[in-house]
């Protein structure tokens, strides 16, 4: 009969309140972990939506507004990039490629973004991987338009399906005067791709002939047949992916940029920017993470009151433990060795209930919010947790061990009931 | 395994007590014991009235508490000399306890409680060539029936039932003495008979010395000899209690 096989029957048979502890144990252990997932899981899942870009040249605005906007869709530009300046950046000799996008308008909660085909080549994702297509092409005429899987899959669209596409964000006026058509349907790439739909910068132009200012110009819209023949030439776009030949001009390239005489331009290095994102978000994330660590505290506090509050019904186990020669430092171990198991089996709860409910809501999070939580193994900072727990666990039942070593030396192995 | 100065003579006492004086530290409590000598395999019965400090003395044979002054030598060994954790490991090598009731580890099997004092003992362990039998055997012979000691926790057994285990327990790995702190009082008057008379069964089995403590005198008759404390011990401080 070890002390280990006496510390877990003795829990055993206080059953509840043992369950209970495990429980809060468990349950903090999987919000400390869910925090980690969600957090690393959602910097991963930026970090991989955009690769192989060298740089991003917009308006001039802040870098992280600039890598939002033109990104991730979140937010939107101050100004437009002139397509002037647009020309005249790309046609530098250290530029090896320039894709330049347009951004404002939507379909339903989805964006629109205009852009050119050299996008389906030179746009890269997860270290590197290009765009596919489950269906279909890339856009041949001027009203085509290329949406990302989450569009096709929420909207039913199949190629060949009509769209009609509105002007500016939420907006209630649609152009209805211009229905597009799908030429093609993306694969799935876990980035904000999948929420888009792409059309023709001559598009973009197209839909806007007939508007100026956000309102419809009065009078009978230009007839589809008429649209096509005008001069769809872009006058503006929101901003530019770029590609320098070697990555030695890189900062000669974002200086060009960020100088430029003509108008005030700011080119960003995708990963300085996201950098600095994570500077921002950094203070979030800690305090989530403290947040979450304090649960984890409490909950081991809260096993460490449940043993203390046990100890005086526990005191005749105690005498019987001495009268049977072991020394109060058994007492203190057998008290050790319970909250280390409590603490133990209610980690390892912990991350099972973690695993189920990340299988859970990994759909509902990809679905909803286009962050892809992939189920990984545990970080070492993760793993390191849980040694935290462990060893946390041994620290807090201090407390319960050294006042059962004193009431058992007080107590002597005789006690009167 | 002789610690200290002290020579271990071939001692014919299985416990020597001389000129102690204990008082409990947070009680008004006090005793002084000139002289109490229990030779070895004597079956000595221990009277007193309650409170009197019949437990503390039991407690300072044991070495769970130490004497403020005086000797006392258990086995051979002068406790005073030892350190706690000396004196713990001493008892469990040496003295078997059975208390007067609750005496067992409620959510453990009665087998396993047996086993219990294996494992703080390595020299009573070394006695047992296969614990759980011997286990086994020492409850079949306390007439426990042995589905009763191997499969229901302790708190199913009645109370002469656990104290037939508190029994085995205490003997297991054949102590050389007996230490019973009234463990007949919350037992009818049959049940004591029987108690009483498995308990010297075992003892005489094991050639082990039984000190027992009761304030029932009549059962004076059946030991070696019986001692009231109060002609052993000037005690203080009881009206306190
Ligand atoms: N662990 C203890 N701490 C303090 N006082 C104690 C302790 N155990 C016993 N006493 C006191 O010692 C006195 C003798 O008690 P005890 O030895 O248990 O008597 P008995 O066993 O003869 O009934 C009582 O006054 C009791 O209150
Ligand atoms: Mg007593």
């Amino acid at each position: 009969m070890t002390l280990f096989r006496l510390a877990f029957l003795s829990l055993k048979s206080r059953g509840m309140t043992v369950g209970l502890t495990i429980l809060a144990i468990a349950l903090s252990v999987v919000l400390f972990l869910g925090v980690e997932k969600l957090r690393t899981g959602a910097r991963a899942s930026f970090t991989d939506t955009i690769s192989d870009t060298d740089l991003i040249m917009g308006a001039r605005s802040g870098s992280v507004q600039l890598l939002l906007y033109s990104v991730f869709r979140i937010g939107n530009a101050t100004n437009n990039v002139t397509w002037e300046s647009f020309q005249d950046i790309a046609s530098r000799p250290e530029v090896s490629w320039a894709v330049p996008i347009s951004l404002g308008d939507s379909h339903r909660q989805f964006r629109v973004m205009g852009t050119t085909p050299a996008y389906f080549e030179r746009y890269r994702y997860r270290g590197g991987r290009p765009l596919a297509f489950q269906q279909g092409r890339v856009m041949a005429d001027l009203f085509d338009a290329v949406v990302g899987a989450d569009v096709a899959e929420q909207l039913g669209y199949v190629v060949e399906d009509p769209i009609i596409v509105a002007h500016g964000l939420a907006s209630f006026s649609e152009h209805e005067d211009t229905p597009f058509r799908i030429s093609g349907i993306l694969e799935k790439t876990g980035t904000p791709v999948d929420r888009t739909v792409i059309v023709s910068l001559e598009a973009i132009e197209a839909i806007h002939v007939d508007w100026q200012s956000g309102a419809q110009k009065p009078g009978a819209p230009t007839p589809v047949d008429r649209l096509r023949e005008m001069n769809l030439r872009p006058k503006a776009i929101t901003a530019a992916m770029l590609g320098v030949e070697s990555p030695l001009q890189i900062f000669t390239v974002q200086r060009a940029i960020n100088e430029y005489p003509e108008e005030p331009l700011l080119a960003v290095l995708p990963g300085v920017a996201l950098q600095e994102l994570w500077g921002i978000v950094g203070i979030a994330e800690t305090a989530l993470v403290g947040v979450s660590a304090m649960v984890v505290v409490t909950a081991l506090m809260g096993m460490s009151a449940m043993i203390l509050s046990g100890l005086n019904a526990r005191r005749r186990e105690m005498a019987i433990l001495r009268a049977m020669g072991a020394g109060p430092w058994a007492v203190v171990a057998l008290l050790m060795i319970e909250a280390i198991l409590m603490g133990a089996v209610g980690a390892a709860t912990g991350v099972v209930l973690l695993y189920l409910g990340l299988a859970a809501i990994q759909p509902w999070l990809d679905y909803t919010y286009g962050l892809f939580i992939p189920i990984t193994a545990l970080s070492a900072r993760e793993g390191l947790l849980l040694v935290a727990v462990l060893a946390a666990s041994a620290l807090v039942s201090l407390l319960p061990a050294v006042r059962a070593y004193r009431m058992s030396l007080a107590d002597g192995m005789m006690i009167k009931m | 395994m002789h610690h200290g100065a002290a020579p271990a003579q071939p001692d014919t006492c299985a416990v020597d007590v001389n000129d102690i004086r204990f008082s409990w530290p947070n009680s008004a409590f006090s005793m002084t014991v000139a002289e109490f000598r229990v030779p070895r395999a004597e079956r000595l019965l221990l009277l007193g009235e309650s409170g009197g400090g019949k437990s503390t003395l039991l407690s300072l044979i044991c070495g769970v508490v130490a004497p403020d002054q005086g000797s006392i030598r258990v086995a051979g060994q002068e406790l005073t000399q030892l350190s706690a954790a000396r004196r713990d490991r001493l008892r469990a090598n040496k003295i078997g306890v059975i208390f007067q009731m609750f005496n067992l580890l409620p959510y453990a099997s009665a087998i396993e409680n047996i086993l219990v004092p294996l494992r703080f003992s390595p020299e009573r362990r070394a006695r047992c060539a296969s614990p759980r039998d011997e286990a086994l055997e020492l409850a079949a012979a306390l007439g426990l029936p042995r589905n009763l000691v191997t499969d229901e926790p302790a708190s199913n057994l009645s109370v002469g039932q656990q104290q037939r285990v508190a029994v085995a327990r205490a003997m297991i790995g054949r102590p050389e003495i007996i230490v019973a702190d009234e463990p007949t009082s919350a037992l009818d008057k049959k049940a004591q008979a029987e108690f009483i008379d498995l308990l010297f069964d075992q003892v005489a089995q094991a050639e082990s010395t039984l000190i027992m403590v009761s304030h029932d005198e009549r059962l004076a008759d059946r030991f070696d000899r019986s001692v009231q404390l109060s002609d052993l011990a000037v005690t203080s401080g009881v009206a306190a209690a």
